[in-house]
């Protein structure tokens, strides 16, 4: 599901010697769910290493999201990271993980996801929506990890 | 009064001599501005006290304060455990470019609070910004060492204004930081309101519902899916197994050892399921409901459908046993779940038993399923990845899941059939081709597949093709009901718009259009669609629409339910009472409904007859069925109002009317004895015409803790029946120390000035002095020295409200705003020689009104954002130095 895109890295400008060339084992991220209501209204990150921190994730209303397989991530070995597109007024939104890369030992943890959202005048569902993707990451010290595609500007978490 | 208005003149004067270092003070000191003289010993005509909402409190540092000189606050704020806040944040100071030195806005980046909170409150935030789109503003909940537990930040380019934080299970009771800070946008400043009620999203509360029988020594538990199989032996807590219910639900008994001599009774039941919830791994524990004949509020759900007792629905079942049956309902949405199993197994019985061919009409490029494309299959096949909440299994649970079957909640039309029609695809989209095939499909044969179409779906044009589609159905008898969609807008959305189609709005579970609703005059009617940052029936729980869904779990997607919002949410519930309704007068078409709802026999009345929030008013579901029974044989008791709530501030007793609904020949008595909790007295008149007063015992409840209760009330007539009227109480302790922030009392001019703004004649300004307010103004009679507190002879509206954000405007959201004499319905008052009015009372807040059934009187205000501060100059009155306690 994760690819390493040189085309983005290219295209943002990004690229350079230092790009850690991660081998199909060693994923920078991995979609673990993708939901339709995660019952978190703003769009944001939101970081898990803990599993009091994932529990608090799992206990919002209006939610339906596949906590059996976010439960199956073992944090020790990875870090979850909810990234919300936040309230939307109709079905029809998504957001999906489309790369990940860093740059070097210490570096930012980039990851680009792609948000879907309806055409204006489709038939969609009335129902309030709150789209998120759930991605791991490896549990490293990541000094920041920035998030391109939900805004105009990046997302940045420092965990 | 008059020796008040000498304490307000030589306050004005110290300040000016100081150097206008003031803001607020303990003494509440009041200024009018604008003269640096005494007052003029002018006659007062008119003065009074505003009060403050309970639980009002503001930010410390607001803009009106901080131009003034005062420092932004650097120890956090101390709040109670319940409290509605205004505030103010700004990145960076600046000027709002006016050249004027009376508006600038002054470096507030972030407020800290120190908030009491208990495992599984829920604190939210509400931001309102001068400009489009507007900063963002992040919402954190830290312990008080600075670690962050939670945090949440605002999307107002996608108009999200809103964000919540609540305190995780695994933390303790306490003091927590709650932080609210403001990112760089230009022009920066904006406006927030806090708001947190003590005891929402405790489940213990839950157990104080309606009390349902149950089998004593019985329980249907279910674990959490990651915990196996646990339930499958015996323990010293769970007891033994008698059987799984599904997926994730056993029923299990009580072990011996919890038993009293050997036996369970309800008392150790209720105890022994208490410690069954406080188990790791048990996600509930419910009682084993003991299930009569037809009885949908015997559901565990039940409790938690708020949304049936708002729209009067155990009335209307009284008289429709039967819950619709032989009545057939179409829902064109994303189809139905379907497992290994079946159907979901609260919605399975009520599944038209042969689904005729062709019934999924999701075109290949809209679908998900296998093979893609149009076929005879209209389960909901979800989405791998758990994209989805198989939202045509929430409406058509709402619609019709089963009243009997001990299991989920119930539907409004629990006894009809159930048609699922797939025109929704992949992520809930869908075409139009496929709607209109699909309209024409169920309805436009002889005889038709169903009675009644429900589209919880929108966001089409105007589509001519669509409009014959629809015009055909109706004219072959079929009733369409549409979710008039949640854009916040009052553009005609299609279908709900089309003509032909009932077009139903939302509201909250306080009866007020929910904030996302649409509106208009193509509204014909409202439901129930929920709010999930409310909780207006107290029961701390957000007010969604619970319902049928499945989720994703260890063996693919089960059956299971969730709360959603959204008119896709009300829809269902008018389609569900249409289904009632038709079981009991099977000629039933659009023409009558359209004539019964517009007479008023369907709804809970609006002023003027209809409004554009909720049409003709919000479903009364009771009414309804009334009206389709020609010759009712049976007799029921419905409340009015069917819900009460009751406070030391607002009222401490209610009077509620018991209507005789049906067959008026039948005789009916009524048990003089209803068993009450001590906080609450109860008085039956128990002749014609019945009622009963409440009455709260204030000695009897715990300060500032919210209680509810359901009065059960037995009565005879042509059967034995039960009436349910929830009732909830708060006693309200917190008068002296709320504060809704500096305000201005103006009495403004009734036409507005050039720039269209209604601006003030004459304004004072004062603090709060144990949460009260006292203002006066003098007439003034032309004479030299006039000042800002004195109002010339004329016609004004009286108003008052606090400008948090020093722009010079009141009442703007996420201000503090009171009209006399009742905000939203201002009146005006005539002032002149022989004007006396010196006992005004108002109330000020943050809340504004909204048009419902409780406030029938407000009117809308299309474009209305505040009330202008009365500025330096203007009407050729002395100028303050500053916007703020000179004015």
């Amino acid at each position: 599901m994760v690819t390493l895109l040189t085309g983005y890295l290219l295209a943002a400008g990004c690229a350079s010697s230092d790009v850690i060339e991660t081998g199909p084992d060693e994923l920078l991220a991995r979609q673990v769910i993708q939901s339709a209501h995660c019952g978190l209204s703003g769009p944001g990150l939101a970081y898990v290493q803990t599993p009091e921190r994932l529990q608090q994730l799992l206990d919002l209303p209006a939610q339906n999201i596949a906590v059996q397989q976010l439960r199956q991530v073992d944090l020790e070995k990875e870090h979850l990271l909810f990234i919300t597109l936040g309230e939307k007024p109709t079905g029809g939104y998504s957001v999906s993980l489309v790369s990940a890369n860093a740059e070097g030992t210490g570096s930012p943890l980039r990851l680009a996801v792609a948000a879907r959202s309806p055409a204006p005048g489709t038939m969609t569902t009335q129902v309030i929506t709150s789209a998120c993707v759930v991605v791991a990451v490896p549990a490293h010290d990541w000094p920041e990890i920035r998030v391109s595609g939900i805004r105009d500007k990046d997302l940045v978490l420092a965990p | 009064m008059v020796y008040r208005a000498n304490r307000i003149a030589t306050a004005l004067a110290l300040s000016l001599i100081l150097g206008a270092c003031g803001g607020s003070s303990p003494s509440g000191e009041s200024g009018d501005g604008g003269s640096d003289v005494l007052l003029p010993p002018a006659r007062i005509v008119l003065a009074g006290t505003i009060g403050v909402e309970a639980n009002t409190r503001v930010d410390a540092d607001t803009a009106d304060g901080l131009v003034l000189g005062e420092l932004p606050l650097t120890e956090p704020q101390l709040l109670p455990a319940s409290f509605i806040l205004a505030g103010y944040v700004s990145f960076r100071d600046e000027s709002r470019g006016t050249n004027s030195p009376f508006d600038d806005f002054p470096k507030d980046p972030e407020d800290q609070f120190r908030v009491p909170f208990e495992p599984g409150e829920r604190l939210s935030l509400r931001t309102f910004s001068e400009m489009a789109g507007g900063p963002l503003v992040t919402l954190a909940l830290r312990r008080l060492d600075g670690t962050e537990l939670e945090s949440q930040t605002t999307d107002p380019i996608n108009k999200m204004f809103s964000a919540s934080v609540s305190l995780p299970a695994t933390e303790e009771a306490g003091d927590y930081l709650v932080v609210v800070s403001a990112d760089d946008f230009d022009p920066p400043p904006v406006r927030y309101v806090l708001s947190k009620t003590a005891g929402a999203q405790s489940l213990a509360l839950n157990l104080d519902w309606p009390r349902h029988a149950f089998v004593p020594g019985r329980a249907v538990v279910a674990m959490a899916d990651y915990a196996g199989t646990p339930m499958s032996a015996s323990n010293q807590i769970a007891g033994n197994v008698i059987r799984a219910l599904d997926h994730q639900h056993w029923l299990v008994t009580m072990p011996a050892s919890r038993m009293s001599r050997q036996s369970a009774n309800e008392q150790n039941t209720l105890d022994w399921i208490d410690t069954l919830r406080q188990q790791p791994g048990v996600v509930s524990a419910t009682p084993d409901y003991i299930v009569s004949a037809q009885s949908p509020m015997n559901e565990p759900l039940y409790p938690k459908q708020w949304h049936y007792d708002l729209i009067n629905l155990p009335a209307a079942w009284q008289l429709v046993p039967g819950g619709g049956a032989g009545v057939k309902v179409a829902v064109l949405d994303t189809g139905l779940f379907r497992d290994g199993l079946g159907w979901h197994p609260d919605i399975a019985a009520n599944v038209v038993t042969l689904i005729p061919a062709g019934a999924d009409f999701v075109s290949a490029e809209f679908d998900n399923d296998v093979p893609p494309g149009r076929d005879g299959d209209p389960r909901d096949p979800g989405n791998a990845a758990g994209n989805n909440v198989f939202h045509g299994t929430h409406v058509a649970g709402t619609v019709v899941a089963n009243a009997t079957n001990q299991l989920g909640g119930t539907g409004v039309a629990f006894g009809a059939e159930l048609l699922p029609v797939r025109v929704l695809g992949e992520g809930g989209i869908g075409s139009s081709t496929d709607l209109i095939d699909a309209i024409r499909w169920v309805g436009s044969g002889t005889p038709v597949k169903a009675d009644i179409i429900n589209l919880s779906l929108g966001g089409l044009p105007e589509i001519p093709a669509l409009q014959n589609a629809i015009d055909e159905v109706v004219a072959n008898g079929v009733i369409v009901v549409a979710a008039a969609g949640n854009q916040a807008s009052s553009s005609p959305a299609y279908p709900a718009a089309a003509e032909g189609v009932f077009s139903v709005s939302a509201v909250d579970a306080g009866g007020s259009l929910a904030g996302y609703s649409n509106f208009g005059p193509w509204i014909d009617l409202a439901a129930p669609g929920g709010d999930v940052r409310r909780d207006a029936n107290l029961d701390g729980l957000a007010d969604l629409v619970i319902s049928s869904s499945a989720s994703l779990g260890p063996d693919g997607f089960e059956p299971d339910y969730t709360g959603l919002q959204g008119t896709s949410m009300a829809a269902p519930h008018v389609a569900g009472v249409f289904a009632l309704m038709k079981s009991l007068k099977p000629d039933l078409n659009t023409g009558t409904l359209v004539s019964w709802l517009a007479g008023g026999q369907l709804t809970t009345p609006v002023p003027g007859g209809r409004s554009g929030a909720l049409g003709y008013g919000t479903i009364d579901s009771a009414k309804a069925v009334l009206a389709a029974i020609d010759n009712p044989s049976v007799t029921i008791l419905s409340a009015s109002p069917a819900a009460i709530s009751l406070s030391s501030e607002t009222r401490l007793s209610q009077t509620v009317e018991l209507q005789v609904l049906g067959d008026q020949t039948n005789n009916l008595v009524i048990n003089p004895t209803i068993a009450s909790p001590a906080w609450l007295d109860v008085t039956l008149s128990a002749v014609r015409p019945f009622s009963i007063t409440v009455t709260l015992n204030e000695q009897a409840l715990e300060e500032d803790v919210p209680v509810r209760t359901s009065l059960e009330v037995n009565y005879t007539t042509d059967s034995t029946r039960v009436l349910h009227i929830p009732v909830v109480a708060e006693l309200v302790t917190d008068e002296n120390a709320r504060n809704a922030g500096r305000h201005f009392v103006l009495l403004v001019y009734t036409e507005p000035n050039e720039q269209g703004q209604l601006e003030a004649a004459a304004q004072v300004s004062m603090t709060a002095v144990n949460g009260t307010y006292q203002f006066g103004f003098r007439l003034n009679d032309g004479t030299q020295g006039a000042s800002f507190a004195d109002v010339p002879p004329g016609d004004y509206y009286l108003v008052a409200g606090s400008d948090l954000d020093n722009d010079g405007i009141i009442c703007q959201s996420g201000e503090a705003c009171a009209e006399y004499p009742v905000t939203g319905m201002r009146e005006v008052i005539t002032v002149d020689e022989n004007t006396d009015l010196k006992d005004i009372r108002m109330a000020t807040g943050y809340f504004r009104p909204t048009i419902s059934t409780a406030t029938p009187d407000v009117l809308p205000r299309p474009g209305f954002t505040g009330y202008k501060l009365k500025m330096p100059h203007s009407h050729g009155v002395a100028a303050p130095k500053k916007i703020g306690v000179e004015r």
